[in-house]
């Protein structure tokens, strides 16, 4: 077969001989259905994003009006959806910024001039994208498209170009528009590479309502992978600071593997997607968990990487080599692939995110696989491995040595996995440390997983292990399609599924059935991504990493997430116990809300210090949320409430009434507690209300390793002596130090409370803890009620934890990446904030007071 | 080179193949039009063996992308791409 002979030339696939037109008409009724079942699925399930419903949906119409066209009309009519899904999620003007980005790409492609100048201009235009990418020049975009046009460039335009070069393919205006704007790709930021010439040799190569099936089957394969995913994401995936033994280690281990059915879900998602139109492209990924060997587990996961890795740089390595000898030439032909692949992983993340992030757990990752996958080639080009043309009888005792291997290849990639996502290589062995606790139980849940693992690797791995190789061109690997019956289980499957994420249904569920279902059917994040988040609120977040799917794709769309408040004009950072401080008098843009700051140092209102006679005053000592974060000050709910209480005083006594904000970004419980004995209480205050968020818990810790890792003195014996007790020290990692002190955090609570109570007290001020929701957050399971612990050790509490009860978190979000209440959710606590402050005066006083320490 | 007056350039392949990579095969199953690399028979690695065959035995060179499916994955395939080869010369 050479290129002349190939099927380029677009012509209909007839029929299967069995079926007639009607019954095609038929089958293309159904295949229909199954579409919108799929999509009703995507979107009730709330599947990758947003803007996946909205193209699922657009793909839905243009592919009934596409399998009417005649075959000459289609491309076109794909290349336009293609558009018009870039122009729905993007809008028109940077929409049209992506697309004329791309022209000016695909045209310097076929520019009249010698190969090498074009490779050259392509260089120099993307250096020039690459300085706009890193803002060194002012990018008239959005930063949201930067990831998607790195995502559709980045690798395909070398495949292109490759192709181009060698002339292996029919090149044209519409193939160039559809192969780099594929109709999915607006919606992944992670993509498979699609092969140039793959993408035009299997286009409409069989019976089309075939290749529609199998990419439905896919689809919903995807979707399967997606929601398995969020069941690990959810409930099965543990902290490392929560790793206590061996059975946590290894369960630690095999999620952070299993986490990458992200990925290989949304692969199936898009090449499904890509079959509805003609492509009869292969599965991105094959039963990779069940790999019996390194190079087994290089041919099956991501096999559109591999291809691409193997045609543009494998293969020309090995031929430029291959006088050294096959072993040689293929030893450092894999070495060379292994550094590309590395260095592309860096340059993948690059345009997504603005980084080129070269980290020791990469080499060591690449390294580790690079030399397991060039000796078992090695072992495989010297002893081969069995083939057979006929389908494969095994013997038991062939069967338990694929077992093993199975078994051993698994292990050594979920190690590999670990080191390869973990922060640090110090992070990753104190975790590993505590694999030493073994008790009878871990045992028999390892072996028994292990077990499992190996005899499905026996009974299933093997068995299509070798088509895997052929990749993208496997079409004659595949076993035949049984079209009802494949059309029955996606449509019943799907059905049922969409039927899950109703809210009808949960309605009739058990309460926490209910609440398991609703996770499940909700693009969320867990409780260790939201602490992820929450911290990066306040520091240069560096924790976000390739592996982390969530949080990378939250991130990605929103560069400036993470910005800490101390990069801005209105705090700077202490090195003291309080970490950072607002600075009096100043002003500042800042998550898009102009942010000034009184010359108390407070985001406030100007107040004096004496409180005026007649006056109810409080004090409010809190963090980013009672601060007012990204909403304008008028809209604080500490300042609507004092509006309020002055325009109707609950307690004729008082002619005026005012509520004091100390809050400062990034203040937790302790940094509360001392804010409060420093500042607060020169203010003559009645009440002094310490606001805390449901996350609180969590941050205590982390703002005392903060501490203790920087040397900075601990102004509470007993907290120190908490830490002593504790084994903490600053020698240890952050995973090491929150795993000792976790226990102790009621403990340092508890303390906090009481002091503060206590010292309330001794200035005659009403001590109340203020409980806010942070929104989309839940608390981590098993942490201390805030409530409890506050009533427990002295302080009135204002309960407003289900202050949002009933209405959709996200409608009140300040933006879709940040967790921070809006105006709106800022007008609902002081709602209700009012009624417990009004209860409050009434019932505690009788008459104005001068405040403070005066009686 | 092998005796090609003896031996069809077919034949040579398929020995090569059955020999090499498909021991104890029935050679009869093994036809001009058996899909080599669609179906796994031939990985990468054993893809670059039968290269450096191919070479040696009919004293060609084979280009880098010319390593690929299109080229190699029916015995017919390869003897297309062989005769195209010495043609060129």
């Amino acid at each position: 077969m050479t290129t002349e002979t190939l099927a380029y030339a677009l012509r209909e696939q007839p029929a299967d001989t069995e079926t007639g037109a009607l019954t095609e008409r038929v089958r293309f009724g159904a295949v229909a259905f199954q579409f919108a079942v799929l999509v009703a699925c995507i979107r009730g399930l709330d599947i990758g994003n947003v803007a996946l419903g909205h193209v699922s949906t657009l793909a839905l119409a243009g592919f009934v009006v596409h399998h009417l066209l005649p075959l000459r009309f289609r491309l076109p009519l794909f290349v336009m959806l293609s558009l018009a899904g870039i122009a729905t999620v993007f809008g028109l003007r940077d929409g049209a910024m992506l697309v004329g980005v791309g022209l000016v790409l695909i045209g310097i492609c076929h520019l009249p001039c010698a190969y090498a100048i074009r490779v050259g201009l392509l260089l120099a235009a993307g250096g020039l994208l690459a300085v706009l990418r890193v803002d060194w020049l002012a990018a008239p975009v959005s930063v949201a498209v930067w990831p998607i046009l790195g995502s559709m460039f980045m690798f395909r335009l070398i495949n292109y170009m490759y192709d181009l070069k060698h002339r292996t393919a029919p090149f044209s205006l519409g193939r160039a528009l559809a192969y780099f704007f594929m109709l999915p790709n607006v919606c992944f930021v992670l993509f498979p590479v699609v092969d140039y010439k793959t993408m035009w040799t299997t286009y409409h190569n069989d019976n089309r309502i075939g290749i529609y099936q199998v990419g439905l089957r896919w689809m919903l394969r995807g979707i399967i992978q997606l929601v398995l995913y969020r069941v690990l994401y959810h409930y099965l995936l543990i902290e490392p600071a929560s790793i206590r033994d061996a059975g946590d280690v290894f369960r630690f281990m095999v999620t952070t593997y299993l986490l990458y059915l992200r990925v290989s879900g949304d692969f199936h998602l898009i090449i499904g997607l890509m079959h509805l139109f003609g492509f009869n492209l292969s599965e991105s990924h094959h039963m990779y968990l069940l790999s019996s060997s390194f190079n087994d587990f290089w041919r099956r996961i991501n096999i559109y990487w591999k291809d691409f890795l193997l045609k543009v740089f494998y293969r020309p390595t090995y031929f430029r080599l291959k006088h050294l000898g096959t072993g040689r030439a293929m030893v450092f032909a894999t070495v060379f692939s292994f550094v590309v692949t590395w260095l592309l992983h860096s340059y993948q993340w690059f345009w997504l995110r603005g980084q080129f992030p070269i980290t020791g757990q990469d080499a060591v990752f690449w390294t580790i696989l690079c030399i397991l996958v060039a000796v078992n080639s090695l072992y495989e080009a010297r002893y081969g491995r069995r083939r057979s043309l006929a389908k494969q009888t095994r013997s038991f005792r062939a069967g338990v040595g694929i077992a093993l291997r199975t078994i051993g290849t698994f292990v050594v990639i979920c190690t590999l996995w670990s080191v390869w996502t973990y922060d640090s290589f110090s992070g990753w062995f104190a975790v590993m440390a505590q694999a030493r606790h073994v008790s009878l139980a871990d045992a028999g849940l390892i072996l028994g997983s292990l077990v499992v693992i190996g005899v499905s690797g026996a009974v299933l791995g093997h068995s299509t292990s070798e088509r895997t190789e052929a990749g993208a061109a496997s079409i004659s690997g595949r076993p035949p399609l049984r079209f009802w019956r494949s059309a029955i289980t996606v449509t019943c499957v799907g059905a049922a599924m969409y039927a899950l994420s109703r809210h009808e249904v949960h309605k009739r569920l058990p309460t926490h059935t209910a609440g398991v279902v609703q996770r499940l059917t909700r693009n969320t994040l867990n409780v260790l991504d939201e602490i992820k988040l929450t911290r990066g609120y306040y520091e240069d977040l560096t924790g976000v990493t390739h592996a982390n799917f969530e949080l990378w794709s939250l991130l990605a769309k929103q560069q400036d997430v993470h910005q800490p408040i101390y990069h801005t004009a209105l705090a700077r950072r202490t090195g003291d116990f309080f970490g950072s401080e607002l600075i009096a008098s100043s002003r500042d843009v800042y998550k898009g809300a102009t942010v000034t700051i009184n010359h108390w140092g407070m985001r406030d209102r100007d107040y004096t210090r004496a409180k005026p006679p007649g006056t109810y005053r409080i004090m409010l000592v809190g963090a980013s949320t009672a601060m007012g974060w990204g909403v304008g000050l008028e809209e604080t709910f500490e300042n609507l409430v004092e509006d309020r209480l002055n325009a109707d005083p609950p307690d004729p006594g008082f002619t005026s009434y005012e509520i004091l904000n100390l809050s400062v970004p990034s203040y937790f419980a302790l940094q509360k507690l001392r804010l409060a004995e420093e500042r607060a209480f020169q203010f003559e205050p009645d009440a002094l209300y310490i606001v805390m968020t449901t996350h609180d818990v969590g941050m205590v810790n982390y703002h005392l390793y903060t501490v203790v890792k920087n040397d900075i003195e601990i102004p509470y014996e007993p907290v120190r002596d908490i830490l002593r007790r504790a084994g903490a020290s600053k020698h240890m990692t952050d995973q090491e130090f929150w795993r000792r002190v976790e226990p102790h955090v009621p403990e340092l609570i508890g303390f906090a409370y009481r002091r503060l109570a206590d010292v309330c007290r001794s200035h005659e001020v009403d001590p109340v803890m203020l409980l806010i929701p942070f929104l989309k957050s839940k608390p981590k399971p098993g942490a201390p009620a805030l409530d409890v612990l506050a009533r427990e050790n002295g302080l009135d509490v204002f309960d407003l934890s289900d202050v949002f009860q009933g209405v959709p978190e996200d409608s009140l979000l300040i933006d879709p990446w940040d967790r921070h209440p809006n105006p709106q959710g800022h007008r609902m606590i002081a709602e209700r904030l009012e009624e417990h402050v009004r209860s409050h005066i009434r019932s505690d006083r009788s008459g104005p007071r001068s405040g403070g320490k005066t009686p | 080179m092998s005796d090609a007056s003896n031996t069809s350039t077919a034949d040579v392949v398929k020995d090569y193949i059955l020999r090499e990579f498909l021991p104890g095969e029935d050679r009869d199953a093994l036809t001009d039009a058996t899909a080599l690399i669609t179906t796994g028979i031939l990985d990468s690695v054993a893809t670059l063996k039968l290269v450096s065959f191919l070479e040696e035995e009919f004293t060609i060179t084979l280009e880098a992308h010319e390593a690929d499916v299109e080229f190699l994955n029916t015995i017919a395939d390869i003897v297309q791409l062989i005769e195209r080869k010495q043609r060129a010369k």
